[in-house]
């Protein structure tokens, strides 16, 4: 198990900072989902990427 | 047979020669569409006025001599993401209910000008947001789920209330609902086919394509929805192709890919031993079959979702803020949950895939193509929302229907979805056949020499109702 990275009182200040209405009742539902969402994706930082470059659009053609 | 039976390729001969008027075919699938939407429930809006005028002018040019191609004349459905002039498109969400385009999305543009008749518009999950659809019932026992996004126009195609419909494949979203219905689902070469007018989930990650009765038909539908649009940024600057070309090609000596590693782990019993099966008649077929470690394949849900979260959260971000509380709170919730991936995890995950291309680039000198199971598991009932697994671990259903077929949305591989069987209690099992890019014609042609020697194509459900509670198909 990872520590969850977000807690419902950083999801209330968040979502407050960029005028995203989340009521109180929901704010643990929301905050249990991003926690979810972020057991998949926080493993993308231990890809050793190395210089590679961002894509900053998707080809789908190997060059 | 009745009419609404016939596969587009069968439909088209007969309407070419004049053996079969648009008239009646598309009679025969309105009355079929009246008989099933009771039990499926396949289709946000039918057009039953609008396709029979359709189907009378079709029918008034091919008798002048003025035959279209093989759509012309022929019934099918449009995935209620793609814009329609003049018609809601909502998505099936509530946010879109007043929303009427006056554009049609550059498929329908396609598929009009190639003389199809449209009946109807078919369910979504809301905003392509997930793998179930709900309210749509599987035609091949209405207790279970026909899957998603794309569960309506799969619903539709297998219980003969269309021939052919389109679907957008964002993790998945054609080729899992055309896996749980015993279809066909094509999802292209990323940029081959274009999104213009169709909702987005995933700009980087959304591929549009068909859900058909046979492979045949899914080369007929990808010629004709292919194409180069400078509306789309994603779309290919390619010359026009021909996808049927090298359909009967055969596959003795192509190089199948058999995963040793994760197209296998925490998958139903039953689905991997029909998979087994199915790779063993292609090597009947002369194929060879090459076991192959899948590259990156530990990263496949974190790029996936590092990539679809923050991109649909950007889309949908206005509309959240305006009109929240009119999303499904499911929904709503995971798209919000899109705010809180950190940006440096999003450029993260785009030079992942990055890696990931170069990786399964390589993967490919030694395969011409990967096959592998479409789904983890068979449909679920309609009132399940986990997969449980033996170990006693149970996962959503969304994020288990989307983990086999995430790799070809990441990479934007070509990958076609072909029925292999059934479950003991009657449920269709499908297999994925994943090629190289541009490399289309490859998967169609394996996907086609199968359906030709072992195929269980091309057969509507028999549509059990939900009363019916044997399961026994």
């Amino acid at each position: 198990m990872t520590t969850p990275r977000h807690n419902v009182d950083d999801i209330r200040r968040l979502s407050a900072t960029v005028n995203l209405v989340v009521e109180n009742h929901r704010l643990s539902e929301l905050c249990e989902a991003a926690n979810h969402a972020d057991s998949f994706i926080r493993k993308v930082s231990h890809i050793q990427c190395g210089e590679t470059a961002p894509a900053t659009s998707f080809d789908p053609r190997w060059k | 047979m009745q009419p609404y039976e016939l596969s587009v390729s069968a439909a088209s001969h007969l309407i070419k020669s004049r053996a079969l008027s648009p008239v009646e075919l598309t009679a025969s699938v309105l009355d079929r569409m009246e008989a099933t939407e009771p039990l499926v429930n396949a289709y946000a809006l039918t057009l039953a006025e609008n396709a029979r005028a359709a189907a009378e002018v079709a029918e008034h040019e091919i008798s002048s001599g003025h035959y279209r191609g093989p759509f012309h004349g022929i019934p099918i459905g449009i995935k209620d993401l793609y814009n329609m002039r003049g018609l809601p498109t909502t998505a099936s969400s509530r946010v879109r209910d007043a929303f009427v385009p006056t554009q049609d999305s550059a498929v329908v543009e396609k598929l009009t000008a190639a003389g199809a008749v449209i009946v109807g518009k078919t369910h979504t999950h809301e905003f392509a947001f997930g793998g179930v659809t709900p309210g749509t019932s599987n035609p091949w026992n209405t207790q279970f789920i026909a899957g998603g996004s794309s569960g309506g126009s799969a619903a539709a195609v297998a219980a003969g209330s269309c021939l052919m419909a389109t679907g957008s494949d964002t993790g998945g979203s054609i080729r899992i609902p055309a896996a749980f219905c015993g279809m066909v689902g094509l999802k292209p070469t990323y940029g081959l086919v274009s999104r213009r007018g169709v909702t987005s989930l995933s700009w980087s990650l959304d591929h549009a394509g068909p859900i058909t009765r046979n492979v045949a038909d899914a080369a007929l539908a990808l010629t004709a929805m292919a194409g180069y649009d400078d509306q789309d940024p994603g779309s290919l600057k390619l010359e026009a192709r021909d996808y049927s070309a090298d359909l009967n090609g055969g596959v003795s000596g192509l190089r199948i890919g058999v995963p040793s590693n994760f197209y296998f782990d925490r998958v139903d019993s039953e689905v991997v031993r029909r998979v087994e099966v199915a790779l063993g008649q292609f090597e009947q077929l002369g194929a060879r079959l090459v076991e192959i470690e899948v590259p990156m394949t530990d990263y496949v849900e974190a790029l996936e979702w590092a990539i679809l979260l923050p991109e649909a959260n950007a889309y949908h971000s206005e509309m959240l803020r305006s009109s929240g509380d009119l999303y499904t709170p499911e929904v709503r919730t995971m798209l919000e949950a899109g705010e809180f991936v950190f940006a440096k995890d999003y450029i993260q995950a785009l030079r992942g895939r990055a890696l990931m291309q170069n990786a399964w680039r390589s993967m490919f000198g030694q395969i011409d193509v990967l096959a592998a199971p479409t789904l983890s598991s068979s449909p679920a009932r309609h009132d399940h929302t986990h997969v449980t697994w033996p170990d006693g671990s149970s996962e959503a259903l969304t994020e288990s229907y989307m983990r086999l077929s995430a790799p070809a949305n990441l990479l934007g591989l070509p990958a076609l979805s072909v029925p292999i069987g059934m479950t003991e209690i009657g449920l269709p099992i499908g297999m994925q056949v994943v090629g190289r890019p541009l490399e289309d014609r490859t998967v169609l042609r394996a996907g086609n020499a199968y359906e030709k020697a072992f195929g269980q194509f091309g057969k509507t459900a028999p549509l059990f109702a939900v009363s019916d509670t044997s399961g026994k198909a």
